[in-house]
């Protein structure tokens, strides 16, 4: 009385109102997108880190310690070459071992291609070093994330706070600052007395 | 760095402060100049005076209560910063390929109307700086039409939110014949189509005002110019590349909603200076004029089509069903309660805004809430390289190539 192999199979599709698992087949092996394998083979520290890219740009992860060295060779000795820092973002995941993970976005403007770096930081006084002498453009983004992360940016040169004010304590996108709304207090203003309230509810309960 | 108080440096330059509440400052934004006489020696930004916190507000809301949010940032074209998150969204949910094309078509002909109204704002402005004020005028009447439809779209004027994960938020209006404003009783296409019918001659008005106009030539002919390599350094993106020379368009170079199958210019120019920049966001408002025509043709075949997904752990069910279907109460209940929840994962999603590129970086850990959004602002970056502009040029330029980078603070601060 077993279920034929093609019974079975119609069972496991997909039901509708469940999401259907999109998880890639892992047997046959990565296939990076050419300009990803190609900065794969040159820096041998760059990992493609395991978490889902919904948006499909090839990503590499790269220790701080090469993080210069990968930009300059973007910019300069990869085909294509990357020459427009398109966006530098940063992200606390208070559960991770390196919490503070900053994404930077390259776009190549012969081809179009894109690619984004990872690289991560941690410890008491997260630390990574700047790619300002590289891309100029990443001035501002990296004095963002050291104001809303408190990521240092070594050899930055000029890293202030950009969107707080300048003597602003803490930083505000870590998940561990507070957001900081104020309790609304419905009864305890004075301006709405009891009787106030009661004779407005009055009026309408009248009609 | 340069502080308040300070007036003199040390090689006795003189130090201007421009702003915060500067009216061609475009906003809340503060200049510190560094002066020789009249010449501008440096120009330092100072920004965040409208830092609202947005991004951090993101997190503690869900998907759908997030995408309120995204109207504050560039408040001048609000249905580009929607589209922009929800895009991303969509990508994060993996429904990207499951949208209507009738909901896509009317993003399309609603973000070019914003891109039009914005570039209006930004013309009238700029001209109004530069001190004709008759134009500024002008295009409020134009960018008004826009609005009214926007309202009668969404319900709203400004801060419209009009669009959702998986569709839109309700289907354009048919028009009310018994409508006491006589606008009010025209259907959406046909309101749109009366504006694409006055937009190409009130954009020629523009250009007889201005093009030719010499004090609106000597002003900003060979002011505030930047090189490509400059452009591409500074990250600039949007009209201010294109006027540098390289024509790089989201629209075409990552299409989305559709804009592939659109037939459209994307217009150029080689001398990266503030008239260059003037002539290419002129020629963008007749390329739009073009794309929502054929928007419009395209919505006629699409009568009656859905507008949203019909998937309810995402979108939300009709407003006639709620009323007469358990389910649907259910899962509208559902959706306003907890939210949609995407896999953990992060999308970044690109439009391109009347500014530039609008990215928004959305990473998901898994909860109904994200986890993190980041707006790529394009002002933030244009900014960024403004002093490039300034710097050796007259302080009455600064005032040009301000207008000329086309800032929205909001957008920059957050």
């Amino acid at each position: 009385m077993g279920t034929s192999p093609g019974q079975s199979s119609t069972g496991t599709q997909t039901v509708p109102g469940q999401t259907p698992q999109t998880e890639p087949p892992a047997a046959l092996g990565p296939v990076y997108a050419e300009h990803l394998q190609r900065l794969l083979d040159r820096f041998s520290e760059a990992t493609v880190p395991a978490w889902r890219y919904a948006d499909g740009i090839p990503t590499a992860s790269v220790p701080a310690e090469r993080l210069v060295e990968v930009c300059a060779w973007l910019r300069d000795g990869s085909t294509p070459r990357f020459e427009l820092l398109i966006d530098v973002c940063g992200a606390h995941w208070p559960t991770r071992q390196l919490p503070f993970e900053v994404t930077y976005l390259f776009h190549s403007v012969d081809t179009n291609l894109r690619l984004r770096l990872k690289c991560s930081a941690g410890g008491e006084t997260p630390t990574l070093p700047t790619i300002c002498d590289v891309y100029p453009a990443a001035n501002w983004p990296e004095r963002e994330i050291w104001d809303m992360f408190g990521v240092v940016f070594e050899g930055h040169p000029d890293l202030r706070r950009i969107l707080t004010p300048n003597d602003w304590e803490g930083h505000p996108l870590r998940k561990d600052f507070p957001l900081g709304e104020e309790p609304v207090e419905f009864y305890r203003s004075p301006a709405i007395t009891p009787s106030v309230s009661a004779e407005a509810g009055g009026g309408a309960g009248t009609e | 760095m340069v502080m308040l108080s300070e007036t003199q440096t040390e090689s006795g330059r003189m130090i201007l402060n421009m702003g915060p509440q500067h009216p061609s400052t475009h906003g809340v934004l503060r200049l510190l100049l560094e002066l020789e006489g009249e010449e501008v020696v440096n120009c330092v930004p100072d920004i965040g005076f409208l830092h609202t916190g947005i991004e951090k507000t993101m997190e503690s809301r869900n998907y759908h209560q997030a995408i309120v949010l995204t109207d504050r940032t560039d408040y001048l074209s609000p249905l580009t910063n929607n589209l922009s998150y929800i895009l991303a969204c969509e990508k994060l949910f993996g429904i990207e390929q499951d949208i209507p094309v009738r909901a896509h078509v009317i993003r399309v002909i609603m973000c070019e109307l914003s891109r039009i109204g914005s570039h209006l704002i930004w013309l009238g402005t700029q001209a109004l700086d530069l001190g004709a004020s008759t134009v500024f005028l002008y295009c409020w009447r134009e960018r008004e039409q826009i609005l009214s439809i926007n309202e009668a779209v969404s319900g709203v004027r400004m801060m419209t939110s009009y669009f959702r994960i998986g569709g839109l938020s309700a289907d354009v209006n048919r028009g009310d014949p018994k409508a006491d404003n006589p606008a009010d009783r025209l259907s959406f296409e046909d309101r749109v189509a009366e504006f694409v019918r006055i937009m190409p001659g009130r954009v020629d008005e523009y250009e007889l005002l201005l093009s030719r106009n010499p004090i609106f030539m000597d002003r900003t002919r060979g002011v505030g110019t930047i090189t490509k390599e400059d452009a591409v350094r500074y990250a600039f993106t949007g009209p201010c590349l294109r006027a540098s020379g390289i024509p790089l368009d989201m629209r075409v170079a990552y299409p989305y909603c559709g804009y592939e199958q659109y037939d459209f210019d994307v217009p150029f120019s080689n001398e990266g200076d503030v008239y260059a920049r003037y002539m290419v966001r002129l020629r963008e408002m007749r390329e739009s004029v073009k794309i929502i025509r054929q928007g419009l043709e395209k919505l006629r075949g699409l009568e009656g089509q859905p507008i949203r997904i019909d998937d309810p752990r995402i979108a939300f069910p009709k407003r006639d069903k709620i009323h007469t279907s358990m389910e649907s109460l259910i899962h509208h209940f559902k959706l306003v309660s907890e939210g949609p929840v995407p896999p953990a994962g992060e999308a970044y999603a690109v439009v391109e805004s009347p500014r530039g590129e609008l990215g928004t970086y959305v990473f998901s850990d898994g909860s109904n809430k994200p986890h993190r959004v980041r707006f790529r602002g394009p002002g933030f970056y244009n900014l960024q390289g403004l002093p490039r502009l300034t710097n050796g040029r007259m302080v009455a330029d600064v005032v040009a190539c301000i207008g000329s980078i086309d800032i929205v603070l909001g957008e920059i601060d957050r």
